[in-house]
C-alpha cells in the first residue's frame, strides 16, 4: 500500500515537473501561465512520498527493501524517522524534497519577481527535480517491494544512531539545494533580464539561506564525528567532509562577490560563474559521496552504477552552464576598473583565496584517483597537506577580513586605513603575548593563530563601535550589518578554538584497571567502576571516571564502548565535560585482560570551533531575514 | 660519595625520563602521519585496529632503535608504498600537487591585474 | 577563448572520473609485486623453520591467516579446492595467533599447508606489507611475488590464480 501510493507521487511529481519545464516554450506568449499550482502540486506529491516512506519506516514494514535494508524493529522511534535519509534512496528523496520545498517558497513568498521571470526560475527549477527524480526511480526508487516479507530488518549503521548526524543531512542538503535556486535564477536571467544590482538583490537571501544552513550542516558533522568517532579531532579532510567545505567555500566568494555587483554594478561574469560552481560543487559533491569513487570513512552508500548517473547529471548541469556563459558573455558589459583599496577590493582578494582554496581542496582530494589512473602508482592525500596549504591560504584571508568591512567603497586613503588598524594590532598583540606567558609550551604557529583571531575579532569590534559611534547610534544597525559582525566575530571565535584544539592538546593512551587514576592537567580522573549496559538495540560496557580538580569533585564521567549485534558493529560514546573554555574528553577502547585501553584529551577551546559556528550561521540567517523581511 | 652516586643515579633517570617523553611524543608526530591502510582515511594514531597498533610498536621500537623519522618512513614505504604516508612525498609523482595551490593563486593574481586601477 | 580553457579542463575532469568509476580493483596493490620475497625467518608449526631456503625452485602459495579471522574459515574450503585442481605447495603465516586455538581449528577444518610459520607479533606480516588478513602470494620458481590476492580466494580469484601458475610455468 505504503509503495504504491510512494510510487504514484513519485510519477505525479515527474510528469508535473516535465510539465513545468515544457512551459519555457511558452515564456514569449503575452499571457503567461503562472506556475504557482504546479510547483505546489509537486510539493505536495513529494510530501507525500516523503511521508508515506517515513509511515513505512515507523511502523517497520518490512515488505518495503529500503526499510528491509535500513531499519529493525528494536531501533529507537527517533532513529526510525531519521533512518529514512540515513540511507542512499531515502536521501535523494529528501534531497528532491528540498528542492521542491525551496521551488514552493519561491513561488508562494519572493513576491518581488514579474511573473516571466518567476516563471522561467521555477522551470529551471522543475527541470532539476525532473532529473533528480528520473535519478530516483531508474536507479534509487525507495519503494521497491520485496516478497515474502521479512521478519524483521538489518538495522541502519550504529554511527547514523546518533542525533548528531541524525539532522546533519537535512542541514547540509537545505544548503546544497539551496544552491540550486541559484542556479535556476540564474539560467533564467540570461532568457529575461539583465544581470545588474536587482539580479544580486535577487539572489542574495538565497545565497546566505544557503552559506547558513551550509555551515549549520557541516559543524553539526564536525560536531558528531568529534564525539561519536572516539579519536577527539573534529575534521579529518575525509573526502567526504571535503565534499561538503568546497560548495561552502564557493558560497562564501559568491556572497561577497553579489555585494560587490548591487552595490558597484561589475563582476558579473565572475558572479555568474560562481553561482554555477556553487550548484555544481554541490552537485560533485554529491558525486564524490554517493558514487564510491573514493574510500573513505564516511562513504555509506556506494554503487558505481548510481555514480556513472550522478556523473551524467554533474555534466550535464556544469557544461550546459559554462557553454551558456560563454557564448552569452559577449553581451554582458562590466563597470569600470576597481581601485585595490577600496572595499570591492578586498572582496576580490576574498574571492580568489576562497576558490584557491576550493580548488586546492578539490585537486587533493581528486589527486590520487587522477595519479592511479596514469601511472598506477597509489598515494594518499591526507590531513598533513591540507593543513598546511588550508592555513597558508586562509591566513591571508582572514588578515584582509578583519579591516575589509571597515573600507569605503570606491576608493579609501591608506594612511587613514593604517592608522585606525593601529589599535587593533596593538591589542591582537596583547592578547597573544597574553596567551604566549599563560601556556607558553605550544609551537609558534598556535601564537600566529591566536593572533589571527584577536586581530579578527578586534578589527569586527572595532567597525562595530564605528558604526553606531561606540554604541550612542544604535539606530544605525541593520540586520545585514549586525549579521555580517555576528558572523564575522563567529570566524574569530572559531579559528581560536581550532587553535587551541589542534596545536594546544594533550592526549593520553592510557590502559587502565578499576581504581587506577590518570592526571590530566590539573585534572585527576578515577577509574571507579565499569559495568555492562544494555540499551534497545545494542549492549556494551560504561566506565565511571570521577573527575577532579585540585582534590574537588566535579562531575562523574560515563565514557561508552556498545555493540550493536544486528549489524555486528562496535561505537564509541565519548563522554566529555565541557566548561566553555576547554574540553575534558574521554573515549573507550578495547579491553585487555581485566583492563581497559583509553583516550584521554584535555583540549583547549575546542568548545569555541562550535560556538563560533553557530554563531556564523545565526549571522548568515540574521542577514537573510531582514533581506527576506524587508523585500518581500 | 654516596650523595654523588645518588645525584648521578637520579639525572641518570630523569634524563631517561625526559628522554622517553621526548620519543613518545615524536612517536605520536610520526603516527599522525601514517595512514591506517585498513581503515582508510584515518592516521594509524587514531585508529584501533590490529595493523594499526603493531605499527604504532614498531616505530616506538625505531625510535629507541634511534632511527630517525625519515628511516622510520623509508622502511614503512619500502613495504606498503607511499599509500601508507598521509603526507605526500615532494617527488616526481607530486610536483603538480604540491605546486597547485601557488600556481592557482599566481594565476587568480594574474587575472586580477587586469581590473584593478593602474595607480 | 578563457571559457574553452575553462571547458576543456571541465571535461577532462569529467573523462577522468568516469573512468575512475569503472575502476575495477578497489584495494592497495603490493610493492613487492615482481620483487624478491621480503624478510621471512620464522618458526614452524612442527618445530622446524620457515625461512628464505623453502622458497626454491617451485610456484608457492603464500597464505596469511588466523584462527581469529572470520573470512579465513569461508577462504580455507577454496585452498582445498585449488590443491584439488592444481596441486602446489601452500605455505600459510599464521598471523598473530594462538597455537591452540590454531591447533583446535586446523583439526576441525583440516590442514591445506605443507607448512606453517608462526607469526606470533605480526612482524613478518608488517615485513610483507599485509594489511588485513587473510591475504596471499603467489610466488614462482626464483622466490620471485607475481601476484598477490587481498581477503578471501574464492573461485574467481581462484581461476586467476591457476592461469597466472600456467604462465609461470611454461
Amino acid at each position: 500500500m505504503v509503495a504504491i501510493i510512494g510510487n504514484i507521487s513519485l510519477i505525479f511529481a515527474i510528469l508535473l515537473s516535465f510539465y513545468q519545464f515544457l512551459n519555457i516554450r511558452n515564456i514569449n506568449k503575452i499571457r503567461v501561465l503562472n506556475p504557482d499550482r504546479n510547483i505546489s502540486l509537486q510539493f505536495f506529491f513529494i510530501l507525500t512520498a516523503f511521508f508515506s516512506l517515513m509511515f513505512a519506516y515507523v511502523v517497520s514494514d518490512f515488505s518495503i527493501l529500503n526499510v528491509y535494508q535500513n531499519s529493525h524493529t528494536a531501533k529507537p522511534l527517533l532513529y526510525k524517522i531519521t533512518g529514512v535519509w540515513g540511507n542512499h534512496e531515502g536521501s535523494m528523496l529528501l534531497w528532491v524534497l528540498v528542492l521542491v520545498f525551496f521551488g514552493f517558497l519561491i513561488s508562494r513568498y519572493d513576491k518581488r519577481l514579474d511573473l516571466p521571470y518567476k516563471t522561467l526560475t521555477l522551470s529551471f527549477q522543475s527541470l532539476i527535480t525532473f532529473i533528480f527524480l528520473l535519478f530516483i526511480l531508474l536507479s534509487s526508487n525507495p519503494f521497491v517491494v520485496i516478497s515474502p516479507t521479512p521478519v524483521n530488518g538489518q538495522d541502519l549503521n550504529p554511527l547514523l544512531q546518533d542525533p548528531g548526524l541524525a539532522f546533519h543531512p537535512p542541514n547540509l542538503y537545505i544548503g546544497y539545494v539551496g544552491l540550486s535556486i541559484v542556479f535556476s535564477f540564474t539560467i533564467a536571467r540570461f532568457y529575461k533580464g539583465s544581470f545588474d544590482a536587482s539580479w544580486a538583490k535577487l539572489i542574495k537571501p538565497w545565497v546566505l539561506l544557503s552559506w547558513s544552513f551550509l555551515t549549520l550542516g557541516i559543524s553539526l558533522g564536525s560536531w558528531w564525528a568529534y564525539y561519536e568517532l572516539g579519536w577527539g579531532g573534529f575534521w579529518f579532510w575525509d573526502p567526504v567532509e571535503n565534499a561538503s567545505l568546497m560548495p561552502w567555500l564557493c558560497a562564501t566568494a559568491l556572497l561577497h562577490s553579489t555585494l560587490v555587483l548591487e552595490k558597484r554594478n561589475t563582476l558579473k561574469k565572475w558572479t555568474i560563474l560562481l553561482a554555477f560552481l556553487s550548484f555544481s560543487f554541490s552537485l560533485i559533491g554529491t558525486f564524490l559521496v554517493r558514487s564510491g569513487i573514493i574510500t573513505s570513512v564516511h562513504a555509506f552508500a556506494s554503487d558505481p552504477t548510481r555514480g556513472v548517473f550522478i556523473l551524467m547529471i554533474c555534466a550535464f548541469f556544469i557544461f550546459s552552464s559554462f557553454i551558456l556563459l560563454a557564448k552569452k558573455s559577449g553581451s554582458i558589459k562590466e563597470e569600470k576598473l576597481i581601485s585595490p583599496i577600496s572595499k570591492e577590493g578586498t572582496i576580490i582578494f576574498n574571492n580568489l583565496l576562497m576558490v584557491a582554496m576550493l580548488l586546492t581542496i578539490f585537486i587533493g582530494t581528486i589527486y590520487p584517483i587522477f595519479l592511479e589512473m596514469f601511472t598506477g602508482d597509489q598515494i594518499s592525500v591526507g590531513p598533513p597537506y591540507f593543513n598546511l596549504t588550508s592555513t597558508l591560504i586562509m591566513g591571508p584571508a582572514i588578515l584582509i577580513m578583519s579591516f575589509a568591512p571597515m573600507i569605503n567603497w570606491k576608493k579609501d586613503d591608506l594612511v587613514g586605513l593604517l592608522s585606525r588598524l593601529k589599535t587593533i594590532l596593538f591589542l591582537s598583540l596583547l592578547v597573544t603575548f597574553i596567551f604566549f606567558y599563560i601556556n607558553f609550551q605550544g609551537p609558534i604557529i598556535a601564537l600566529v593563530g591566536i593572533f589571527l583571531a584577536a586581530w579578527l575579532f578586534f578589527g569586527t569590534l572595532f567597525n562595530f563601535f564605528e558604526k553606531t559611534k561606540y554604541l550612542k547610534k544604535l539606530k544605525n544597525l541593520n540586520k545585514t550589518f549586525l549579521g555580517m559582525i555576528v558572523a564575522h566575530l563567529g570566524v574569530a571565535i572559531f579559528i581560536a578554538g581550532v587553535t587551541g584544539s589542534t596545536l594546544w592538546k594533550v592526549e593520553k593512551i592510557k590502559t587502565l584497571k578499576v581504581g587506577e587514576k590518570v592526571l590530566l592537567n590539573n585534572y585527576s580522573l578515577n577509574f571507579d567502576k565499569i559495568k555492562k549496559i544494555r540499551g534497545k538495540n545494542y549492549i556494551g560496557h560504561e566506565a565511571e571516571f570521577n573527575l577532579y580538580k585540585k582534590n574537588k569533585f566535579i562531575k562523574t564521567l560515563k565514557p561508552q564502548k556498545r555493540f550493536y549485534p544486528v549489524q555486528e558493529f562496535p561505537t564509541t560514546e565519548a563522554a566529555i565535560y565541557s566548561r566553555g573554555l576547554s574540553d575534558i574528553y574521554i573515549a573507550m577502547s578495547e579491553p585487555i585482560d581485566n583492563s581497559w585501553i583509553f583516550r584521554f584529551h584535555y583540549s583547549p577551546l575546542t568548545p569555541w570551533i562550535w560556538i563560533g559556528s553557530i554563531m556564523a550561521f545565526i549571522g548568515g540567517i540574521l542577514s537573510f531575514s531582514h533581506r527576506i523581511f524587508k523585500r518581500i | 660519595m654516596k650523595k654523588l652516586f645518588i645525584l648521578i643515579v637520579l639525572t641518570l633517570f630523569s634524563q631517561n625520563v625526559f628522554a622517553d617523553e621526548n620519543l613518545d611524543k615524536k612517536a605520536r608526530e610520526i603516527n599522525k602521519k601514517i595512514r591506517c591502510v585498513v581503515c582508510q582515511s584515518q592516521s594509524i594514531d587514531d585508529s584501533d585496529s590490529i595493523l594499526a597498533r603493531d605499527l604504532r610498536v614498531l616505530i616506538k621500537e625505531k625510535l629507541n632503535e634511534g632511527k630517525n623519522e625519515k628511516e622510520i618512513t623509508d622502511y614503512l614505504v619500502e613495504r606498503y608504498g607511499e599509500f601508507i604516508l598521509l603526507k605526500p612525498r615532494f617527488n616526481s609523482k607530486t610536483y603538480f600537487l604540491w605546486l597547485a595551490p601557488l600556481i592557482i593563486l599566481l594565476f587568480g593574481l594574474f587575472l586580477i591585474k587586469g581590473i584593478f586601477k593602474k595607480n | 577563448m578563457k571559457y574553452t580553457g575553462l571547458i576543456i579542463i571541465t571535461a577532462f575532469i569529467f573523462i577522468c572520473l568516469f573512468f575512475g568509476l569503472n575502476k575495477e580493483d578497489q584495494t592497495l596493490k603490493s610493492v613487492f609485486l615482481n620483487k624478491p620475497i621480503p624478510e621471512i625467518n620464522l618458526n614452524s608449526l612442527k618445530n622446524n623453520k620457515l625461512d628464505q631456503s623453502d622458497f626454491k625452485n617451485e610456484i608457492l602459495l603464500v597464505n596469511f591467516f588466523a584462527s581469529w579471522c572470520l573470512p579465513c574459515i569461508v577462504e580455507h574450503d577454496f585452498l582445498f579446492e585449488l590443491k584439488k585442481q592444481k596441486p602446489i605447495k601452500i605455505y600459510g603465516i599464521n598471523y598473530k595467533d594462538n597455537i591452540k586455538n590454531l591447533e583446535i581449528w586446523l583439526e576441525k577444518l583440516g590442514n591445506p599447508y605443507s607448512k606453517i610459520g608462526i607469526d606470533k607479533t605480526g612482524i613478518t606480516g608488517i615485513n610483507w606489507g599485509v594489511n588485513g588478513i587473510p591475504e596471499s602470494f603467489l610466488i614462482d620458481q626464483n622466490g620471485i611475488i607475481k601476484h598477490k590476492i587481498n581477503g578471501v580466494i574464492n573461485e574467481k580469484q581462484i581461476k586467476i590464480l591457476l592461469k597466472k601458475i600456467e604462465s609461470l610455468e611454461k
